[in-house]
């Protein structure tokens, strides 16, 4: 028995579209980092007063936006892998799909990001 | 009432617990998680990663709404209105994002042992702070259009 091939999101194997749902959840994650990331980098320019700024805390001031730009890569690569495991488990029925170390992972980096947002805000604005 | 959906016993020995096996519980890695109970249905588990992942973007968009209203919106409202309205949204999305995974797994958990799914306080939260936040901008553009005669 050959397995189909299963290359791109636009092949749905199941009827309830668990997989193309999935891959598009991720995408949109994906997106959603990379859209907060540009938005905190641009911001973290507004920061402070320049003089005060001495070039290394103003590089960690960007730093937040960096990672979240550089997560949403990374997740937009894992909806693509990610649709691959579900296509599978679709065509064979396979369970035990739950990924608790990528999950652990982005809820640890979407927290780092948040409080990162927080320091830009707090240093920033006033 | 967080012991909704389980059995009394279960809620008493859970009240028994010392926190750090409570903690272990509510945090648990991955081995953790496999050991319990049987793999569920691979629909159900996307599922939950799928709402998992919509919380998350739902803290990046509070995240993003909070420093815009700070650093990008015009000064509006009572002195410090954008203060207050950009911490409660940031501090919110903080919340959000660092108790994700907790109720990641709770779901999973249940999901493993056939479980009712727990109930989840971040929806009345959620809910809670837009309201506050929705208030607070109303007052402050009520405040505006009394303040001078535009």
């Amino acid at each position: 028995m050959t397995r189909p091939r299963l290359g791109h999101p636009s092949e749905i194997p199941d009827p309830g579209l668990q997989s193309e749902r999935t891959y598009l959840a991720w995408q949109r994650t994906g997106l959603s980092f990379a859209a907060v990331g540009v938005f905190l980098v641009h911001e973290s320019g507004h920061v402070g007063h320049p003089k005060h700024l001495e070039q290394l805390s103003h590089l960690a001031v960007v730093l937040p936006g960096i990672l979240g730009l550089t997560t949403g890569a990374l997740i937009m690569l894992r909806g693509l892998l990610r649709y691959r495991q579900a296509a599978t488990a679709a065509l064979t029925g396979a369970d035990g799909m739950s990924a608790p170390t990528a999950v652990a992972a982005l809820a640890a980096v979407a927290t780092l990001v948040a409080v990162g947002g927080f320091l830009i805000l707090l240093t920033g604005a006033f | 009432m967080r012991m909704t959906g389980r059995t009394s016993a279960q809620a008493r020995s859970d009240g028994h617990q010392p926190w750090r096996l409570r903690w272990r519980r509510q945090w648990p890695n991955a081995a953790d998680i496999r050991r319990i109970g049987s793999e569920p249905d691979y629909r159900f588990t996307l599922a939950n990663e799928r709402t998992f992942l919509a919380w998350i973007r739902t803290a990046l968009a509070l995240l993003a709404g909070g420093i815009a209203v700070v650093q990008v919106v015009p000064d509006f409202g009572f002195p410090g209105s954008r203060r207050v309205l950009g911490i409660t949204l940031v501090v919110t999305s903080i919340v959000l994002s660092a108790t994700s995974y907790r109720h990641w797994a709770e779901v999973e958990r249940a999901l493993r042992l056939g479980q009712p799914l727990p109930p989840s306080p971040f929806p009345r939260l959620l809910g809670i702070v837009i309201t506050v936040v929705s208030l607070i901008v109303l007052a402050s553009l009520l405040y505006n259009s009394g303040g001078d005669a535009r």
